[in-house]
């Protein structure tokens, strides 16, 4: 009797902890057999993703029993701190499609330089902790550092360094003065020069460009099927930025240039972000030297009337789709769609095949926003 | 280096000729008139009973019982994308439903709703937190008649179709648009629905 003995190729089974995930989440992976001798390069064979801990039912809480009008501005502003300032332009724009309400133009500026800001910081933040996971402490300061300076400065006119409550419907909730926008200018123009630099030579490090380049890459069609947004479609040449296919507010007047790369991996996502920022700092100037004059919000008390309204904005990390439904009294009903949500969708498809040892960064490429893709 | 932008090479702004663009329509539009680029989709919508609403940059068309997919491949079709998927049912259940015991072990008994007890009771319910998986169940009680609202969007129009449906049994799309399968499983969880997915030819 012949008894023929198999290999014995386990494939293991291992729970992603949160300090490697982008927040709480649960992230199981089923690895495949090692094939070398000592177990390293193992690849991920599936993973399945672990939702509902940031859950918070937004949408069917105001289904349920609808939210009052200012009640809703700062529920919808702390639903995520670092697109906070995306969420709430998207709902309030949404609200003023709804009521008709007209914005100042000064206000509309105001907005986009917060929204703008926003984006430099989390971009900023993003490259950073791809720095930090490349073990490259020195860059990794250094953006954190440029990062602390903008977040800073936008502080001293708005007293908040995160969800200062500014927008409102029909305008913002505080103007700034000349000294207000000449410190600003001031300190973009000096974080800026400091952030070219450094873009110059993350871009060009060979380093880098070794670790990152080819690094979970994402095609363009697969982009658009998985319907992705944001730097991550982008970087896979998806040419789509809400602020210059959908322009709203003051984007209408301001031309944004759309940061395109081809080839869909790591390195072009980090790529994207790094000259989205310093293509959000040459808007911001713009705006901040020629800022319209006149009041930073409408006149008079608001009547809201019963109605929907849509907006679309470029949040951080993709584009923030609100829709609305309200009455004289409240909202009615919600549905905010941020731009992290269509990449879980993709999460468990690109980790298949992986090296689990690029886990780490893989997820940072991402930059997936857990609060804002499954409120 | 002295490149104008500061070092960054050139290349890394490609403006001109970008892998993929939105899709482009056989038909160019008048640029003046947003609303001309969509009658091939209105040719394809003709055979479905719709009434139609425009609002400066929104089109919202109300359906009512029809195939979700059959809408979804007419809009793919003249070039749209899906955006997002949410739904929700109708606020007034059914005096059926809403006598009915919520999972038949403990069926609450009416209090007076202006004493504080009762006020206490709901707040200690309200406050209750559920876990992930038990996350929409109170919900998911089939209340009354469904709507789901699909936003597409084509140029610079977003398109809002809202298909109402009482039967809660709704065509999936995931097939045409595979982005909302992931819309489409948390619907299903929190209203209680089922999508059906569609047999027929995606093209």
């Amino acid at each position: 009797m012949s008894t023929s003995r198999k290999p014995q190729v386990a494939s293991r089974n291992i729970t992603v902890p949160w300090s490697d995930l982008p927040g709480p989440m649960r992230l199981d992976l089923e690895l495949e057999p090692s094939s070398d001798l000592l177990g390293w390069g193992a690849r991920i064979g599936s993973a399945q993703v672990g939702l509902g801990y940031n859950h918070v039912g937004l949408e069917e809480r105001v289904a349920d029993g609808g939210l009052d009008w200012h009640r809703a501005l700062s529920v919808v502003e702390e639903l995520c701190g670092p697109c906070s300032q995306a969420n709430l332009l998207c709902f309030v724009q949404a609200v003023e499609a709804m009521g008709r309400i007209i914005v100042p133009p000064r206000a509309a500026a105001l907005r986009l330089v917060l929204a703008e800001t926003e984006r430099i910081a989390s971009h900023l933040m993003n490259a950073a902790g791809m720095m930090a996971a490349l073990d490259l402490p020195e860059r990794e300061a250094s953006l954190r550092d440029l990062r602390e300076r903008i977040v800073q400065a936008v502080a001293e006119w708005t007293s908040a360094r995160i969800q200062p409550g500014l927008i409102i419907y029909g305008g913002l909730t505080r103007n700034i003065d000349e000294t207000g926008i000449r410190n600003l200018t001031l300190a973009c123009r000096q974080v800026e020069r400091t952030l070219r630099a450094g873009v110059t030579s993350i871009i060009n490090s060979k380093d880098i460009a070794a670790r990152l380049a080819g690094l979970a890459p994402i095609r363009g069609q697969e982009a658009v099927i998985g319907g992705l947004r944001g730097p991550v479609a982008r970087a896979s040449g998806v040419a789509v930025d809400m602020r210059a296919v959908f322009p709203t507010g003051a984007y209408e007047d301001e031309g944004v240039t759309i940061v395109v790369q081809r080839n869909g991996d790591a390195f072009s996502r980090l790529v994207v972000r790094l000259l989205e920022a310093l293509e959000s700092f040459r808007v911001i100037e713009q705006v901040l030297d020629d800022l319209p004059p006149g009041p930073f919000k409408s006149r008079g008390n608001l009547d809201m009337r019963e109605g929907t309204g849509i907006s679309r904005v470029e949040g951080p990390r993709g584009e923030v789709f609100c829709w609305v439904k309200g009455a004289p009294e409240g909202l009615r009903a919600i549905h905010l769609s941020a731009g992290s949500f269509p990449t879980l969708g993709v999460l468990p498809g690109l980790l298949r095949g992986q090296q689990l040892e690029d886990l780490k960064l893989t997820l940072l490429s991402l930059d997936i926003c857990l609060p804002c893709a499954e409120h | 280096m002295n490149r104008p932008n500061g070092g960054v090479p050139d290349d890394y702004y490609e403006q001109g000729d970008p892998d993929l663009h939105l899709p482009e329509y056989d038909e160019q539009p008048d640029p003046n008139n947003p609303y001309e680029s969509d009658e091939p989709l209105n040719r394809q919508l003709a055979s479905f009973a719709f009434i139609r609403e425009e609002d400066e940059r929104e089109v919202r068309l109300y359906f009512r019982d029809v195939a979700a997919d059959e809408i979804a491949k007419a809009f793919r079709r003249s070039g749209a994308l899906l955006i997002s998927i949410t739904g929700e049912r109708a606020l007034s259940p059914s005096p059926v439903a809403a006598n009915a015991p919520s999972d038949g072990a403990e069926a609450e008994l009416p209090v007076d709703p202006s004493s504080s007890d009762a006020h206490e009771s709901r707040g200690r319910k309200r406050r209750h937190r559920k876990g992930p998986a038990l996350r929409g169940m109170h919900s998911a009680q089939p209340a009354g008649e469904a709507t789901l609202r699909y936003f597409y969007s084509m140029g610079e129009l977003v398109y809002t179709v809202n298909i109402t449906t009482v039967t809660g049994i709704i065509h999936s799309v995931a097939g045409i648009f595979p982005a909302a399968l992931q819309s489409e499983r948390e619907l299903q969880t929190r209203l209680a629905l089922l999508f059906r997915e569609a047999t027929a030819n995606t093209q």
